[in-house]
């Protein structure tokens, strides 16, 4: 076994997260300064679309086919302790909202789902049907709007409390594959499968208004699929991912590009997450490699080698250093 | 035993004991041409349908243990197994909660809409204060992490595996000191992975977890070893290139490549390869000895392969086949025909033209000619897409000196190949005299020819 707990069973709040999963049926926890792995869990039948740590840090969620996973961290056991169904086809996201009450998926079966997590509780199920697979939903910062992103190339912004629905359709009939909305709720950026990102700032979303979405920018970003986009934690910056193989970094004032991490091994890029303090970009590829770069630089510093067929998603939780 | 009044069955019985037990062999030698396997039911007609073994070769002798109690002795393991792997799967689900999906209540009017309230995002703020990151802070403290150069095998670990096939094995590392020689390395590796690959992950497991000065994965070789850690130096060292799959052995052991392994390679390199075992030659010898065979063999199997692909076409020849080609009139215009060439004869049909000119000027005759008649038939020249072939046959002429006449078609350069080719090869069979005749005909006017050039000198 490659090396083992390190024995650093310290607080979990103290230790940074880093998860890698895909098409080799496993998910990797990685000790992310060294590069070695920690722990394999086994994800038995299914691919992994996407992974979501939890905001109590204790568990990590797998979307797959039919179903999504959860898993212990800290612990032992290497099989999922619960296993969400009722779903068909392919999972493609999930999340949480910030204090875990609820989790919202969307998949392939044109449904967001979110799914009340309170034992015994079936106050917050509730389900969302668009007409075309949903590739990807992300929650706004105020907890209350879910905005979806599905396969004919619309975007809906879904309010939950009050179930209204907002459209637009940033290019027709372009999927959007990925969109992530910054923790500070001032952008909004969508990826499609022409490298096509848009980028929106929000305004309003604060009492019972719905978010508008003032059009702000759009780019070039890759020549072909754009796979994921994702804001730093600072907002100062937006990470692009393709599968022409490089993941982009643009700055979020006039968007302009302010490195670009690639290297000939690495294949489509899949996922890609900063370090709390944005110096730091860790990207998943194909060639099942992950891999951490300094921002700056646009160098390789580690390498998270391991799975044996392409790595599709990955999670990180740095832990702030006071 | 219901056996012993089947005389078939005891005489078997009796074969056999007597080979058996009769060391001298003497026995052996007597009875070993009469074979008494007789495969069908009717040899034994007392004995039932489950009595009879299934392969005649099943010795039926009371002394001899055949391997069926080996298969019913795995067969019950293998339940063993199976019944683990569904305890295990249990214990798995067991373990693991199932959430359903359920639909939501349509009284969305009851959900209290506290559940999804808004939260105020504070973006003035726009995170000024600058973020420490943990991840930063520990990438620092440990800047430059030495890679283990080992460090790629590290992939073929089984144990990070899931549901793949593995073979676990024991190795004994002689290149450590004394003390730790007596505690061999428990690996798990993947079914795929070579015997290289193997040597590089026992290094990799060796650097990790032991920390041992160690050389290059090149430097080192996987022998057979016993299982008190005892190298048996009878056999060469497991080949590089092989699958791991291939060799059934539990325990090995990693030894350093000495001068004895490069010398045994260089002498035995001629024999070993042809064995697969490959030679353990210097490096850059063996790479060029290896290609050097390789290329010869592929020469070889390229020759062959010609040569069977020419005698395809020559077998195939006199299969009738019709092409559709251009016959040249003695006016220089074509005519489309159809050119049927078997074994037997040569025909040509002409194909129906609707346009009243070519009808005027084209063959109509359709004609067919014996194979006997004809004498050759060759490409007299090549344009870009067409070509021109000659057909040259007997006349049908009471005359004694026999002449002969020619018949000019068209047609697409492969088929014109096709065609002469197909011809020339039913003529090599058949050896007509015609052919013959013809043959000789064209060597003396050649050699007249070349001694008319010659008086020109």
């Amino acid at each position: 076994m490659i090396s083992g707990e390190e024995g650093s069973a310290g607080d979990p709040s103290e230790t940074v997260i880093l998860a890698t999963g895909g098409y080799d049926h496993t998910i990797k926890l990685w000790q992310a300064h060294t590069g070695n792995c920690q722990r394999t869990l086994q994800n038995p039948e299914s691919q992994v679309n996407a992974l979501e740590i939890t905001p109590d840090r204790q568990r990590i969620a797998a979307a797959g086919y039919q179903h999504v996973r959860i898993y212990d961290i800290n612990g032992s056991i290497n099989t999922a302790v619960a296993n969400c169904e009722g779903l068909t086809k392919n999972v493609t996201s999930v999340g949480f909202q910030e204090d875990g009450k609820w989790m919202y998926t969307g998949g392939e079966d044109c449904s967001a789902r979110i799914w009340d997590m309170r034992k015994g509780s079936m106050q917050c199920q509730r389900i969302f049907q668009v007409s075309a697979p949903v590739n990807c939903v992300c929650l706004h910062p105020n907890q209350a709007e879910l905005i979806v992103g599905d396969q004919s190339g619309i975007i809906h912004i879904w309010d939950l409390k009050t179930d209204h629905n907002e459209q637009l359709i940033p290019e027709t009939d372009a999927a959007i594959l990925s969109m992530a909305v910054d923790s500070a709720g001032t952008f909004l950026a969508a990826v499609n499968n022409k490298g096509r990102c848009f980028i929106w700032g929000l305004g309003g979303g604060t009492n019972d208004e719905p978010t508008r979405l003032n059009p702000k920018h759009k780019l070039e970003a890759h020549k072909r699929h754009a796979l994921k986009c994702r804001f730093s934690p600072d907002s100062q910056m937006l990470v692009t991912t393709s599968a022409d193989q490089t993941a982009r970094i643009w700055e979020t004032d006039k968007f302009e590009m302010v490195q670009e991490l690639t290297c000939d091994a690495q294949r489509w890029v899949w996922d890609a997450a900063f370090s709390l303090d944005s110096q730091y970009v860790v990207t998943a590829s194909s060639d099942g490699v992950a891999r951490l770069w300094n921002v700056a630089e646009g160098s390789i510093k580690r390498e998270y080698t391991g799975h044996q067929k392409a790595i599709t998603a990955l999670a990180l939780e740095d832990v702030a250093r006071d | 035993m219901a056996l012993y009044d089947n005389k078939h069955w005891l005489l078997s019985h009796i074969r056999h004991s007597f080979i058996f037990s009769d060391e001298s062999g003497f026995s052996e030698m007597v009875m070993m041409d009469e074979d008494l396997r007789v495969p069908s039911m009717k040899a034994y007609p007392d004995l039932d349908q489950d009595e009879e073994d299934e392969d005649g070769d099943a010795p039926r002798s009371l002394d001899v243990n055949c391997e069926l109690d080996f298969g019913a002795h795995r067969r019950r393991v293998n339940t063993a197994q199976k019944l683990e792997k569904m305890d295990l799967e249990r214990k798995r689900i067991a373990k693991m909660t199932s959430i359903k999906w359920e639909d939501p209540m349509p009284s969305v009017a009851e959900v209290p809409s506290n559940a999804f309230e808004r939260k105020v995002v504070d973006n003035a703020k726009k995170e000024k204060v600058k973020r420490t990151s943990t991840l930063s802070a520990q990438l620092k403290d440990c800047p430059v992490l030495l890679k283990n150069p080992f460090f790629d095998y590290s992939k073929f670990d089984g144990n990070a595996q899931v549901g793949v096939p593995v073979k676990r094995y024991i190795i004994f590392l002689t290149m450590l000191p004394e003390r730790e020689r007596n505690y061999p390395l428990h690996v798990t590796i993947v079914n795929t992975a070579k015997v290289k690959e193997l040597v590089g992950l026992v290094l990799w497991k060796c650097s990790e977890e032991r920390n041992a000065q160690l050389e290059d994965e090149s430097a080192y070789a996987l022998h057979i070893a016993e299982d008190d850690g005892e190298v048996d130096w009878d056999f060469p060292c497991l080949d590089e290139k092989e699958v791991v799959s291939k060799f059934g052995f539990n325990y090995l052991a990693l030894v350093q490549k000495t001068e004895v392994h490069k010398s045994r390679a260089q002498t035995m390199s001629m024999p070993l390869s042809s064995l697969g075992w490959s030679a353990l030659a210097e490096r850059d010898e063996k790479e060029i000895e290896g290609a050097e065979e390789s290329a010869l063999q592929q020469q070889a199997m390229k020759e062959a392969e010609m040569r069977m692909k020419g005698h395809m076409t020559a077998m195939e020849a006199p299969l009738y086949q019709s092409f559709q080609v251009y016959i040249m009139n003695r006016v220089r215009v074509r005519s489309a025909v159809h050119l049927g060439i078997s074994g037997e004869k040569i025909e040509i049909d002409p194909v129906v033209q609707h346009k009243a000119t070519s009808q005027l000027w084209g063959k109509r005759k359709a004609a067919t000619y014996d194979i006997t008649r004809i004498a050759a038939c060759e490409l007299v020249n090549q344009r870009s897409s067409k070509s021109h072939f000659r057909l040259v046959h007997q006349s049908l002429t009471e005359d004694p000196t026999t002449t002969f006449k020619t018949l000019e078609f068209e047609a697409e350069n492969f088929v014109a190949q096709e065609i002469v080719q197909k011809i020339n090869h039913i003529l090599e069979l058949r050896a007509t005299p015609v052919w013959k005749e013809y043959l000789v005909t064209k060597e003396r006017k050649s050699t007249r020819r070349r001694s008319f050039s010659f008086s020109l000198k």
